[in-house]
């Protein structure tokens, strides 16, 4: 009784009082949301490989400038998780007679500088006025050519001392790191460079000056660099500053591989999933209960297309559960990484409610919703989101800029984002069953040891 | 079907001994270094003028409407209401009761919308000690339905029973999934702040557990008013258009008289002069699975006082300058960071927060030198330190204007500080004339005898033996994550 008076509620919401209530907001235009591989702009490559991508655009008088390496913590040698995030500081160290990056930033009146180290790879960024990208670009570009020949072994160490706090603050000593790690080392055949990618204190702990200039040496090099510059700037003025900085940056001294995605790392992306358990639980002490379920991405897969479904069913679950007093917080998203991504669908499982209720429910939902045909005014509503979210995205030049530097292992056209894949909408093809997904349980034991166990079902 | 239960040390960390060394690579010869000595100048700053068109207009109900049409932009709408004084002094009452305004919106006698959206977005909604803020962006053509739905959002709530429990579960599981992260730890170390009398709008779970849909309407009754309210609404639209739509969303709301039995939720501005404290309170909580989280507090000027800009800038000083404590107990790898941030959502005040994890042996040497850092402020303040704190809060507002949600953010901003919304361009101007001489006068008028307010938690067993500073200590204990702490001796 309590769901069908909902139903009425909502239904109202989207028939009769969408046209009374809210009718300027039918029956009109939209468009596709903001992708990479969409943006209108300028590529090309310097005479040493290094990729150049510029979107000049008048507006606001800033522009947001993003120097991108190819190369994360998939490179981290065997044992030393954490040193593509370690040399990623390292960077920003100078001395008495090299002024840091963040100090030659700070004088110009930059905002928003800083980096990001993830799987596949660590980029520099900033947001400054147009006078000062002349600067900004020098800034990078001596980033580059320097690596990590300024610190001296004693700041060597207090930086590794920093990054243990930063593990510190962010994982502590709670299980869901360790359910994370046991995710990705199920979710990625051994000897991915992803299967076993997550530093801890010991892996940090180990780590040298001499790693972080092996790691420069070997992934920081000018053909693995993308410049994105996105903004209020003169593009002929950025060409002729981008070749005098860059243009003559040459690679390291060679040194010998080492690590899973050192050679060819788009073979992984290609690598069968056939292992994947169907189920990991983790028992912990921790009240707050969640179900996770995960559908990998197939290689030949476009994952654009199918955002819109998959934000479809995470509402419609989110209702479902809701309802039921099941749940009231449910998020998905795509991971997108580069050689394996994966859509990521969590239910945090209400205070006192019984968890063994949650997944019957979530599989059928999930498939009435994947075998209902769209009616019109849901497809109108959807298409204005996407109109919605690409206006947005396009204020957010830092953002943009970074989406840029993303790269894929396969070349990418222009996809719009907001069509509905051929197979959903009453076809046969269920692209998230339940039975095509693992399942992530974190379960409240009170007898579980204070970091939670572990237990894989195959 | 195998089951298997693995060990995690074995499965997952690996194992230290084995570990290849990776071959000896040498720096770059020291002549290398010397090409990247010298960076291009700073180039000077141009003038920005930031174009927009902006009106107000205030309503017969006290209700104000803000109009800003940037020249250029996008075709959306930026929409922020605050309702101001819709704080609380009791465990986030109202807070919880803006979130169960989705619990039914009455559009007119037979419509009611649960958690009403334009294309999929919902209103979000933010409570501070000066007032709830309800922010939207929506599509350009759907201003009018949008102002509308929210004029009724605001006012015309129903708590339908059914729908509020779930919205009240809904808090808890939000306040029970942060219960286990770092933030959580500092929102407890935070509340735990000893001395300090100001207002606390965060909800948690003793809050959530009190409340009744017929609380949650006397909540709404005492707090709800247009009387003060600030309507501001940026986007590609002329000001007569939205005028006509904002006056018939919120023109024809009366304001209330007070109301009998809303004492407990009225919020009285707070003195800062008086909110200072004479000596160092300290606070230490037990427990948590982190490494312990510092908090520091003391109170500051309200926005609207002349020397608020100036103290916002020493707060930026603490934060960034090389030579102070933040970046120094960084660089020793005493912590990932320290964090000065001017919080302003205070009636009558801002309040200075500092805000840290340590390693457990660091956090005493690091209070300290945090409390000689402020307190040293006023003679170690340099004149380069001020000018680069100047214009990257110039550039950063700036660059911020690129969004229409941010150009009303910062309309607020200036109707919170008594200032017209006129000022939003303006601002960079006037910020860049702020000098040395006052920033060192506000120095030393609030930093230079400096007590804060601290709090600890986590698990800092060696905090208190030689601090060797006067304090007032008290101790406490985190019992569990929905009772939050008890107190103790």
């Amino acid at each position: 009784m309590r769901a069908s008076s909902l139903r009425r509620l909502s239904l109202r919401f989207c028939s009769a009082a969408a046209l009374s209530v809210l009718a300027p907001l039918c029956f009109e235009r939209s468009a596709a949301a903001w992708s990479p591989s969409c943006e209108s702009a300028e590529r090309y490559t310097l005479e040493n490989g290094t990729e150049v991508v510029l979107v000049p655009e008048a507006g606001v008088p800033t522009v947001a400038l993003v120097s991108s390496v190819h190369t994360g913590f998939r490179d981290d040698p065997p044992g030393r998780a954490g040193l593509a995030h370690y040399v990623e500081h390292l960077t920003f160290v100078g001395d008495s007679r090299l002024a840091s990056p963040s100090d030659l930033y700070e004088q110009m009146g930059a905002t928003d500088f800083n980096a990001a180290t993830s799987a596949d790879t660590t980029d520099y960024y900033a947001v400054i006025p147009p006078s000062q990208l002349e600067r900004a670009l020098w800034i990078e570009a001596r980033r580059l050519a320097l690596g990590v020949d300024v610190p001296t072994e004693e700041r060597a160490i207090s930086e590794r001392r920093v990054l243990l706090r930063e593990h510190a603050s962010r994982y502590g000593h709670v299980p869901a790191y360790s359910l994370m790690q046991a995710t990705y080392a199920a979710l990625y055949p051994s000897g991915h460079p992803y299967h076993a990618s997550f530093a801890s204190e010991d892996s940090i702990d180990r780590l040298t000056l001499n790693d972080a200039r092996w790691f420069f040496a070997r992934h920081y090099r000018p053909d693995q660099t993308r410049l994105v510059v996105v903004g209020d700037f003169d593009p002929g003025a950025a060409k002729a500053s981008i070749e005098k900085h860059f243009g003559g940056i040459a690679p390291r001294a060679s040194v010998p591989a080492q690590g899973a995605s050192d050679t060819g790392a788009c073979r992984w992306e290609e690598a069968p999933r056939g292992g994947v358990p169907k189920r990991i639980v983790q028992h912990t002490r921790a009240k707050n209960e969640r179900l996770e379920l995960i559908w990998p991405v197939a290689p030949d897969e476009k994952p654009e297309l199918r955002r819109a479904e998959f934000s479809t069913l995470r509402g419609e679950l989110s209702q479902a559960l809701r309802q039921t007093g099941l749940s009231h917080q449910v998020n998905a998203e795509l991971v997108n990484l580069e050689l394996g991504a994966f859509w990521d669908l969590r239910v945090e499982v209400a205070p006192g409610q019984p968890f063994d209720k949650v997944e019957p429910l979530v599989a059928r939902v999930l498939h009435d919703t994947q075998v209902a045909v769209p009616g019109a005014r849901d497809r109108l509503a959807k298409r204005q989101a996407f109109e919605l979210s690409d206006q947005l995205m396009r204020e957010r030049l830092l953002s943009r800029a970074r989406g840029l530097a993303q790269r894929s292992c396969t070349a990418s056209s222009c996809i719009d984002s907001s069509r509905q894949p051929a197979a959903s909408g009453g076809e046969a093809s269920e692209r998230f069953a339940l039975g095509n997904a693992m399942v992530i349980e974190r379960r409240y034991s009170i007898g579980a040891s204070e970091g939670g166990d572990l237990e894989v079902v195959r | 079907m195998t089951c298997k239960r693995i060990l995690l040390a074995l499965a997952l960390a690996g194992c230290g001994a084995g570990v290849t060394p990776l071959p000896p690579v040498p720096p770059a010869p020291a002549g290398s270094l010397d090409a990247w000595r010298e960076a291009p100048p700073v180039a000077p700053d141009g003038d920005v003028a930031l174009g927009m068109a902006i009106r107000r207009v205030t309503f017969d109900n006290g209700l104000s409407l803000t109009v800003v049409t940037p020249k250029g932009g996008n075709d959306t709408t930026a929409i922020q209401f605050l309702v101001p004084s819709a704080g609380d002094r009791s465990e986030g009452r109202v807070a919880v009761m803006s979130d169960a305004l989705r619990a039914g919106t009455r559009m007119d006698a037979q419509t009611v919308l649960i958690n009403p959206k334009l294309a999929y977005e919902p209103i979000i909604i933010s409570t501070r000690g000066v007032g709830t803020t309800f922010s939207w962006q929506v599509l350009a053509r759907a201003t009018e339905p949008a102002l509308r739905l929210l004029g009724n959002f605001v006012f015309h709530p129903v708590f339908e029973p059914t729908e509020t429990r779930d919205r009240l579960q809904a808090s808890l599981t939000w306040v029970q999934n942060d219960s286990g992260g770092p933030s959580h730890l500092a929102k407890i170390a935070r509340g735990s702040l000893p001395g300090l009398e100001v207002p606390t709008p965060e909800q948690d779970a003793r809050g959530i557990f009190k409340l009744t849909p017929d609380e949650l309407g006397r909540v709404h009754r005492c707090v709800m008013s247009p009387a003060g309210a600030e309507l501001v609404v940026v986007g590609p639209l002329p000001f007569e258009e939205v005028e006509t739509w904002a006056k018939a969303a919120f023109g024809n709301l009366s304001a209330p008289a007070p109301r009998a039995g809303c004492d407990d939720l009225a919020v009285r501005p707070v003195d800062p002069e008086s909110a200072r404290l004479g000596r160092i309170e300290l606070g230490i909580v037990y427990g948590g699975a982190f490494e312990p989280v510092v908090m520091m507090s003391t109170p500051g000027p309200a926005p609207s006082s002349p020397e608020f800009i100036a103290f916002a800038l020493l707060t930026e000083v603490l934060r960034v300058r090389d030579e102070g404590s933040a970046q120094n107990l960084r660089h020793m790898g005493a912590t990932y960071g320290v964090h000065f941030n001017l919080n302003d959502a205070f009636p009558g005040m801002s309040l200075l927060e500092v805000q840290g994890q340590f390693a457990e042996h660091e956090v005493q040497p690091a209070v300290r030198q945090v409390i000689e850092d402020m307190r040293g402020l006023a003679d170690s303040l340099t004149a380069e330190q001020l000018e680069e704190v100047k214009r990257r809060w110039r550039n950063g507002y700036v660059s911020n204007l690129s969004s229409n949600g941010a150009v009303a953010a910062a309309a607020l901003w200036q109707l919170r500080r008594g200032r017209s919304p006129e000022q939003v361009p303006e601002w960079p101007r006037e910020l860049m004339q702020i000098s040395l001489e006052q920033c060192r006068d506000v120095a030393r008028r609030w930093l230079s005898d400096v007590h804060p307010s601290i709090a600890v938690a986590g698990l800092p067993g060696r905090l208190i033996r030689g601090l060797n500073l006067s304090a007032h200590v008290r101790i406490m204990r985190w019992t569990d994550q929905l009772q939050e702490h008890k107190k103790g001796f």
